[in-house]
């Protein structure tokens, strides 16, 4: 088999591909434009009301406070508030009765303490403004155990679990008596299948977090000289905080910097999960493309027999073999690029939206190109044999799109995805998981490769069989 | 003189969507010397491209062998193949690349490459006449112009055998003749031999040193263009166009008229608004007189008359009873 035919076939179907305007617009531009919609929309720069409401989450408050404060509580009752009249017995649990949106000490001060209007959610690096009031964007559960709140998050009752450690109050607490902050961590238990109500409640445990340490800070630092040394009084303290003038000046250093508390967010799975949507759904969006592209370059082959220059080429002294070969070389090198001129472009787009510099996909190059290399064959594999099932170029392009659309919601490119375990048939979701866990750090990409290039070479080897079969009839 | 082309037997079935079998070629056996123009003639459907299709490579005989310069075109593809330059009906190039780059593409899948590649490239552009055109997209030529890009790929890495599959199907007057001389410059200038398709008797008649009729898959005539003539009759044939449907009564009278051999009823399409009755005799123009006072004699109306030599459209005639044209 000569590979320099080989290479001809394929180098002259890859050009013809990215010398054709409209392929262009459909293999790049389209899913960039959908991908950075995407971003705006769930990844910051969007003024609109927050996409979703109602994120079922489970909140377990292990704190055991501080003796005076039992920061715990606070962040619990943001997420998930006590009704109206049932106020905790527990006295602790006074000390952090926030509301939604108000910090309201009552019996204290008149005047009460207005957090800022909105709720910033982090995602992707970026601060969002939502206007969604927080009791309409969580529907929080007071759940007594980590265990009951996994189990819940796995059996679906709950989108998240959100575990407060029993050390909270006093790793964050800064008093004039323990001035010492200890980093210290929540846990966020996510459900993978929804990776966009996850990391919303992510970065609101993460800002109340940030909110409460840097405040907490401020707070200290601003009123240690006035009060006696040995004798901090929460309750004054509080009181200054909820006036006016308090909130107008204060306010501005209740910034996200310094925090000592990290979030670990975990999947079902016990995975690192960090979402940015250029990641999670711009990958998602790119595979998605990518499977037309692998159908529409591999469905050429019908399209060539369909002109006569397969028939033309099968007329020189070129065996099957090679031809085919060729061709499908080009199906893969066509995805190849698309993937790697995607991912540049996300990173590029990322780079706009958060105003930083960054390779968004991880730090592990060299696992990221497997990975790349593992969609391609996969990707490659699905269209050859979607294309080698239809008879006509026409057949071709439904089927090629019915497989493209179903892979993509079972994979996630839409921003939700089916869960049990019906996502696992989808090159969308093992690619895409991929992607998520390499910018996450995580490494643990062996099953995704494996899966991705196991399956490549199955539809590609059956595809090829039954191209093959047609063209000597 | 050497054959180039020795096929034995060659048949062809294909299987319907239904299950039932259709023999496309039903076992054919020629030869064709080198140097020369071998025309395959038939009406459509006659199993002319399946036979090309066998002979090139591109389609599996179901029972048979030809081979190619002496090889053999299932157990000796690729030798066989190297021998071939295939130009199809249909044009086969890509519409997005110019002809050079066209040119360059087969080429490659030939072998070929460059010096040698270039330099064959500029002598197909120089023999096909488009150097000005040469680096313009194919998809912006006229369908002449596509046809002789879609020759000219078929010669590049000088075959000695060329496979030319009805090329002047819907081509201009102009054009067509073109095609025609480019097909004797093969053989004279480049020495190749080349089996020609085609269902015009005229094409036919005019290129070919010998031809093989086909019909249902099936060689029913073959020889030069002096046996054939021998074998069509020495009678010329009077073809008349009668407005109507013609009585079978007429049909009788004008095979009764003197010097009259026969007359016969061709088959007509359906709906069809004149008969088409080929009456033949030694001398048509004598004969002519005659026949068109018994035709008026019968209350026919006579919209046209020819009178034609013997040709090979005569002899599918005498063959098949049906004309080349059906």
């Amino acid at each position: 088999m000569s590979l320099r035919k080989i290479l001809t076939i394929a180098w002259k179907d890859v050009r013809g591909t990215f010398t054709d305007r409209n392929l262009i617009l459909i293999m790049l531009a389209a899913p960039l434009a959908i991908s950075t919609i995407i971003g705006l929309t769930f990844g910051g720069v969007s003024q609109g009301a927050a996409p979703l409401k109602d994120i079922p989450i489970a909140v377990v408050n292990l704190d055991e406070g501080t003796g005076e404060m039992n920061y715990g509580n606070i962040v619990a009752n943001i997420l998930a508030p006590l009704p109206e009249g049932e106020a905790s017995d527990d006295p602790l649990a006074q000390t952090g009765n926030f509301n939604a949106n108000t910090l309201a000490v009552s019996g204290i001060d008149t005047q009460p303490f207005t957090c800022p209007q909105s709720v910033e959610v982090t995602s992707g690096g970026a601060m969002q403004t939502s206007n969604t009031p927080l009791d309409e964007l969580l529907e929080g559960v007071r759940v007594s155990s980590p265990e009951e709140a996994r189990a819940g998050v796995e059996s679906g009752l709950y989108t998240v679990a959100v575990i407060i450690p029993a050390t909270f109050s006093s790793d964050v607490g800064y008093t004039p008596t323990d001035q010492n902050l200890t980093p210290t961590t929540i846990q966020v238990y996510a459900d993978p299948a929804k990776p966009i109500s996850s990391s919303i409640v992510r970065s609101i445990v993460e800002q109340v977090g940030v909110r409460l340490a840097t405040g907490n800070v401020t707070l200290s630092s601003l009123l240690t000289p006035i009060m006696p040394p040995g004798n901090p009084n929460p309750l004054l303290i509080l009181s200054v905080a909820g006036s006016q003038a308090f909130a107008q000046g204060i306010s501005c250093t209740f910034e996200g910097v310094g925090s000592p508390i990290s979030i670990d967010q975990q999947t079902v799975e016990g995975d690192d999960f960090v979402f940015n949507p250029l990641v999670v759904i711009g990958s998602a969006q790119a595979i998605f493309f990518a499977i037309f592209t692998a159908n529409g370059s591999a469905s050429s082959t019908i399209e060539e027999r369909k002109n006569g220059t397969l028939q033309r080429i099968a007329s020189t002294p070129t065996p099957m073999l090679a031809i085919l070969t060729g061709k499908l070389l080009a199906t893969f090198l066509n995805v190849l690029f698309q993937l790697l001129f995607l991912m540049i472009a996300l990173t590029a787009v990322n780079t706009l939206i958060y105003g930083r510099l960054e390779f968004i996909w991880g730090s592990n190059i060299p696992l990221v190109t497997v990975i790349l290399v593992a969609i391609s064959l996969g990707t490659t594999g699905l269209g050859a044999i979607t294309a080698a099932a239809a008879r006509n170029p026409e057949q071709a392009t439904t089927i090629g799109s019915v497989v493209a659309i179903f892979s993509a919601v079972l994979g996630g490119a839409f921003g939700f995805q089916l869960g049990g375990g019906i996502q696992y048939l989808s090159v969308v979701y093992w690619g895409s998981n991929a992607f998520s866990k390499l910018a996450s750090g995580n490494n643990d990409i062996l099953l995704n490769a494996l899966v991705l290039t196991l399956f490549g070479a199955v539809t590609f080897g059956i595809g090829f069989m039954i191209f093959a079969r047609r063209l000597r009839d | 003189m050497a054959a180039m082309v020795e096929v034995r037997g060659l048949k062809k079935t294909f299987t319907r969507a239904d299950g039932t079998p259709v023999h496309a070629v039903k076992g054919v056996t020629f030869d064709i010397n080198k140097g020369e123009i071998f025309s395959l003639l038939g009406p459509n459907g006659a199993g002319k491209s399946t036979t090309i299709g066998m002979i090139s490579g591109l389609v599996n005989p179901s029972e048979g062998e030809a081979r190619i310069g002496g090889f053999s075109i299932t157990t000796q593809a690729m030798a066989a193949k190297a021998l071939i330059g295939v130009v199809p009906q249909d044009i086969a190039l890509y519409p997005q690349l110019s002809p050079r780059q066209n040119l360059d593409f087969f080429g490659r899948m030939y072998g070929l490459g460059g010096a040698e590649l270039n330099k064959g490239i500029d002598e197909v552009i120089e023999f096909i006449d488009l150097k000005d055109r040469q680096n313009d997209r194919i998809d912006t030529f006229s369908g002449g112009m596509k046809r002789r890009v879609n020759i000219g790929v078929g010669l590049l890495h000088k075959p000695q055998l060329v496979y030319m599959d009805e090329p002047t199907v819907g081509v201009d007057p102009q054009s067509r003749r073109r095609i025609l001389d480019t097909v004797f410059r093969m053989r004279d200038e480049y020495k190749m031999t080349v089996l020609y398709t085609t269902h015009l008797m005229e094409e036919s008649q005019e290129l070919s040193d010998r031809v093989a009729i086909i019909d249902h898959g099936t060689i029913i005539a073959m020889g030069t263009q002096v046996e054939l003539m021998a074998q069509a009759g020495e009678e010329d044939r009077l073809v008349l166009m009668v407005t109507g449907n013609a009585p079978e009564s007429l049909i009788t009278t004008l095979g009764a008229v003197t010097g009259v051999t026969k007359a016969v009823r061709e088959p007509s399409e359906e709906g069809a608004e004149e008969t088409r009755i080929s009456v033949y005799a030694k001398s048509g123009r004598t004969a002519l007189p005659d026949v068109l006072r018994a035709a008026n004699d019968a209350q026919a109306i006579v919209a046209s008359v020819a009178v034609k030599e013997p040709d090979l459209e005569t002899l599918f005639l005498n063959l098949t009873g049906r004309a080349l044209r059906d």
